[in-house]
């Protein structure tokens, strides 16, 4: 029993992945993502010490790099949990794949620093995205728009709207509610 | 029936196994019994041979902190603390571990200048890793902004370039790269941290004659290219980072402009009219201190 749900569930992936495929939902702006880890220390010293109420000593853990979650106890203020995209690489491939047929793209590189996952993707294609889903600049659609609505400055893609934050160095896309 | 089958074919691959297994215990129980002493050297032995951190190994070498080096440290971050105003370029290149443990080096360029003590513009451009920032301090707000995707962020900021350098990477997870140039002088400057420094020898850098040192922390190996003379600033800095298996490098080459042009707009950021403000997200104090 258990395979035959396996065997359905498999197919059901592909059916998805080709159908993202076929309609170019996922293809990426710019370049073909690249997952890294940003883990590559850029300062000797940790740094980080100074009072802000809770006087949280950062340099005491000395396996901060080691540590791929490093983002585990950061919530946004969307109250996103950045670690819930977990088949982030699955998507990248299936970006990789877009751009290989689609021939302008690839060679390029993403500098993805902070473990961000772009998770999700996957079932945006049928589904939509879940409100507060996040993901990368990478993986936004090719045709979107920005708007800026009461001084908020929304990403709408379709009927899927963004409100894009920046995330370290880097600018994530965290799906809203439709603001008009 | 397949199942069936497989179950078959496992536990005649077991079984001889086991045989196996279990005479090769009883063997080295007899061996073991009969030279009883040698029991604690094999254990510990094998202690040690165990692929345990690199952490630990390093413990077992004995450090050298040559005196020569500490103080050719103290003496640049004492100079770098006499600067007022200066530009710095960077040539930098930097290892991205992919999700695969493979290393792929990119390089980019960066462009510093400060008004101390709360003033600063820093420029940085990483093409492959798409990166193409502007950020902005002017003892007041702090912003960053994306040359290509015209976004940006701006915040209230503490009075000090030291203090926005810690809180923009705790608070905004922005760790500027030319922090460690704020701590050394300091007492920031982890320098309890160094487990060894050795001077290495005189060279050049950029035509500059220097003295390269290298310097051992738990989780870093660092390599310091000090300039000779009166003028110790750094010339060239090569952080190898340990905690990652892959132990990817930065590699920063600076070139200092000790008098440069100012222009105070210049820590100023003023929108263009087709940049677009957005937020950033902030590290929940409360969610860390309940890890």
């Amino acid at each position: 029993m258990s395979n035959l749900k396996l065997f359905t569930r498999s197919i059901t992936l592909v059916a998805t992945m080709s159908l993202i495929i076929g309609t170019g939902w996922m293809l990426p702006k710019d370049a073909m993502a690249r997952q890294v880890r940003g883990n590559t220390r850029v300062n000797v010293n940790q740094g980080g010490n100074f009072n802000r109420g809770a006087n949280i000593n950062r340099n005491t853990n000395i396996n901060q790099r080691t540590n791929v979650n490093r983002n585990t106890n950061i919530n946004q203020r969307t109250n996103v949990n950045r670690n819930t995209n977990i088949n982030r690489n699955t998507n990248v491939n299936v970006n990789r794949n877009v751009n290989v047929h689609g021939g302008g793209y690839g060679g390029g590189y993403y500098n993805h620093n902070d473990g961000i996952g772009v998770g999700g993707a996957i079932a945006i294609g049928v589904a939509g995205m879940a409100i507060g889903s996040m993901i990368t600049a990478a993986a936004l659609p090719p045709s979107c728009s920005m708007v800026n609505i009461n001084g908020m400055t929304y990403q709408q893609c379709g009927s899927t709207w963004y409100q894009p934050q920046y995330a370290g160095s880097q600018v994530n896309y965290i799906v809203v509610n439709p603001p008009r | 029936m397949k199942y069936q089958f497989a179950r078959n074919a496992c536990s005649v691959v077991l079984m001889p196994t086991l045989l196996v297994l279990a005479s090769g215990c009883s063997t080295q129980q007899v061996a073991l019994s009969s030279t009883p002493q040698t029991q604690p050297s094999v254990a510990v032995e094998s202690k040690t041979m165990e692929p345990s951190s690199a952490i630990e190994s390093n413990a077992l070498d004995s450090p050298v902190i040559e005196p020569k080096a500490m103080a050719a440290l103290q003496k640049m971050g004492g100079f770098l603390r006499t600067l007022k105003t200066y530009k710095v370029d960077f040539k930098v290149s930097k290892d991205e571990v992919l999700d695969s443990g493979q290393k792929v080096m990119v390089d980019g360029t960066s462009e510093l200048t400060v008004q101390t003590p709360d003033r600063f513009h820093f420029s940085t451009k990483m093409d492959e890793a798409h990166s193409d920032l502007q950020f902005f301090y002017d003892g007041k707000t702090f912003t960053i902004y994306g040359n290509t995707n015209k976004l940006y962020a701006s915040v209230a900021a503490p009075a000090t370039i030291h203090e926005l350098l810690d809180v923009a990477k705790v608070r905004y997870d922005i760790d500027l790269p030319f922090r460690d140039l704020f701590s050394w002088g300091t007492d920031k400057a982890d320098v309890a941290a160094i487990q060894s420094a050795i001077y290495i020898g005189p060279t050049k850098i950029n035509d500059v004659p220097c003295d390269h040192y290298a310097f051992r922390n738990v989780d870093v190996d660092w390599q310091l290219w000090i300039q000779q003379g009166e003028t110790p600033l750094p010339r060239k800095l090569v952080i190898t980072t340990k905690a990652e298996e892959a132990q990817p490098q930065y590699v920063s080459n600076m070139n200092w402009n000790l008098s440069p042009k100012i222009n105070n707009k210049m820590f100023i950021f003023v929108p263009q009219k087709d940049a677009y403000k957005i937020e950033f997200a902030v590290a929940d104090v409360a969610a860390e201190n309940t890890k």
